[in-house]
């Protein structure tokens, strides 16, 4: 058992590590104004699915083994990494400011607190033993394509092959990023889904929450990492079957988890920060709600609608509110497009 | 006169819907505390949200495009935890008085504490006992088919408990029963009427083996057949157990919940 929770804990630290690496691109080619530690991870990890999905779906549709995926995504994470390490030496980009802004002693204390927390909702998240249907299907999607080198080729609950690719689910590569992982790092299905995908949720849901609260209160540290804390204490109370919290602290391990608290929850940031209310960049914000939306899909396909439906609302408020009516429009449209297309395709399978 | 805890009224009365008024007062502290451009806002995202989303319509445009089970999601655009975290603090910050600010804060945890005495939102929580947070049954069970099996991906008819961790664990067996029969039986549908042989065959075999009707050993003989099942695994039960060894299985292994059997009617 020890070394299982040994390889997942590393899963876990090499994964935000990546998130890290993958966030200083946005930085040096795309002029992301990212700063804080909370920002690369988050951006990171939309980053980093959205380049799994393009690396993932022609795989998957062209029917291609599995291991070659594991190959070509090796391959991409090693390229992405000296492209980094090229944009951190040399252009200096990827530095994290580490100062709290206002009542520096405060902050601190706050944010060690609101960690602790955090790290204490991760542990009774990995203490949860509720297994479904749902995540039956998922996890044995997972088992099955490490049995068979094959992706979505076969049904995840009950193993016999599928007539067709089941588009519902292969949209989305989310548990095939897992799987990889499960591969490269040999650990198997159940406890990657218990020991790093849940607590994996838990731990960017609070980072989402800390951004939140940087982007409400003007970037103050100290009412940032309260939020957070007074947010977990909510969530672990927060009883009822479909509420964000029971989809963190219990179905954390699903791609839906995720949607409902890491996308979404980044979707409202940025559309709090467009919206005005403190607003510090507005192309900047544009900018990191089209990556969270573009990879909205990739981490779940749940998001496919309703991520459009928020970026729609957001787009008739600053229709009403804003000068720059056809700009804003433009820009949400781009926003949503691939989650457009991807509703469009699924539509399509179903007729 | 029973006394009603607080938690009580929650849990019992009120149920999610507490939280749902909670967040809607958040909404309005939050709404009171901004400057009148951010209430323009806010109240037009509500508006355009009801507009939207929230109304009979979309109720069933969305259930109709996508999937009757997904709504409830789009509900995670408010974000209740974050709203009401939002206006504590807001709140909290507001009051001149630091000593009413503490008390504020303080009463919401207390409050909390007697919302909830137990980890209402971890329905399941116990410390794993191994990597896997699987029962020893499971072990059991996959160490028995696989020291037996005679093809690859041997066909296995499983109670809906059973079905539901091994192939998370093990993907190397094919499950005779369909999920969507089990799920089915949730819903009190227990007997499938139409004419499909396949699925009255799954429908047979999964009520008898989730314990919820007894069905005759012919029945069950022919069910095993059409499902092509190799192993069948009943819950340790005599009635179950004398069916399916009268309709041809052979006990393989007991377990500490379980049977297993080989299906010779195959």
């Amino acid at each position: 058992m020890a070394d299982i929770l040994i390889r997942c804990a590393f899963a876990l630290g090499i994964l935000t590590v990546l998130f890290y690496f993958f966030s200083v691109p946005l930085e040096g080619i795309f002029h992301f104004k990212l700063q804080y530690l909370s920002e690369r991870i988050i951006y990171g990890f939309f980053a980093y699915f959205f380049v799994f999905e393009l690396a993932a779906l022609p795989l998957i549709f062209l029917k291609q083994p599995f291991s070659l995926l594991t190959r070509v995504w090796t391959a991409a994470m090693l390229i992405v990494v000296i492209i980094s390490l090229l944009f951190i030496f040399v252009k200096k980009c990827g530095r994290i400011i580490l100062d709290p802004q206002g009542k520096p002693f405060f902050s601190v204390i706050c944010i060690l607190l609101a960690a602790g927390f955090v790290a204490a909702l991760m542990i009774l998240s990995v203490c949860e033993k509720y297994i479904g249907w749902d995540p039956s299907y998922y996890l044995g999607t997972m088992n099955t394509t490490l049995l068979t080198d094959t992706m979505y080729q076969y049904d995840g609950s009950d193993g016999t092959l599928e007539k067709t690719i089941n588009l519902r689910y292969a949209l989305s590569a989310f548990y095939m990023q897992f799987t990889v992982l499960c591969k490269l790092l040999s650990i198997p299905v159940r406890p990657m889904a218990w020991f790093v995908m849940r607590p994996l949720c838990v731990m960017l849901s609070g980072i989402g929450v800390y951004n939140i609260g940087r982007t409400v209160s003007g970037g103050r540290t100290y009412l940032s990492a309260q939020l957070v804390l007074i947010w977990s204490v909510i969530s672990l109370f927060w009883s009822g079957l479909h509420t964000t919290a029971y989809f963190m602290l219990v179905r954390g391990y699903e791609a839906k988890g995720y949607c409902a608290n890491v996308v979404i929850p980044m979707v409202l940031c940025s559309c709090i920060a467009l919206l005005g209310l403190r607003a510090r960049d507005e192309k900047e914000q544009w900018k990191r709600l089209a990556l969270v939306c573009w990879a909205s899909v990739p981490v779940s396909m749940s998001s496919m609608a309703i991520v459009p439906s928020a970026v729609l609302i957001l787009m008739l408020v600053l229709m009403l509110v804003d000068d720059k009516r056809l700009s804003n429009i433009i820009r949400a449209f781009v926003c949503v497009l691939p989650n457009l297309l991807i509703i469009g395709v699924y539509l399509l399978s179903k007729i | 006169m029973t006394t009603v805890t607080v938690h009580d009224a929650i849990i019992y009365y009120l149920g999610d819907g507490f939280w749902t008024i909670l967040s809607l007062i958040s909404i309005l502290i939050l709404l009171f505390r901004q400057r009148p451009s951010g209430r323009i806002r806010i109240i037009l995202w509500a508006f355009f949200s009801v507009i939207i989303l929230y109304n009979p319509i979309s109720l069933k445009v969305i259930t109709k495009a996508v999937e009757p089970l997904t709504y409830y999601r789009f509900f995670w655009i408010l974000p209740g935890g974050i709203i009401i975290t939002l206006a504590l603090i807001s709140l909290a910050y507001s009051l001149s008085n630091r000593f009413l600010s503490g008390m504020l804060v303080a009463a919401f945890f207390v409050f909390l504490s007697q919302a909830a005495v137990s980890f209402v939102s971890l329905p399941s929580f116990e410390i794993p006992s191994n990597a896997y947070e699987l029962g020893n049954d499971i072990f059991q069970i996959e160490e028995a088919i696989s020291n037996d099996k005679k093809t690859d991906m041997p066909v296995v008819a499983m109670p809906s408990p059973v079905q539901m961790e091994y192939r998370t664990y093990d993907a190397a067996v094919s499950s005779a029963i369909r999920k969507e029969v089990y799920q089915g039986m949730v819903k009190k549908e227990y007997t499938y009427t139409g004419k499909n042989k396949r699925r009255k065959a799954e429908y047979a075999l999964g009520a008898l083996l989730d314990g919820y009707r007894l069905i005759d050993s012919d029945k069950a003989r022919k069910s095993l057949s059409v499902l092509g099942a190799d192993y069948a695994i009943s819950p340790r039960n005599g009635d179950i157990y004398q069916v399916l060894t009268d309709a041809g299985c052979v006990e393989l292994v007991t377990t500490d919940s379980y049977v297993i059997y080989t299906c010779v009617a195959n």
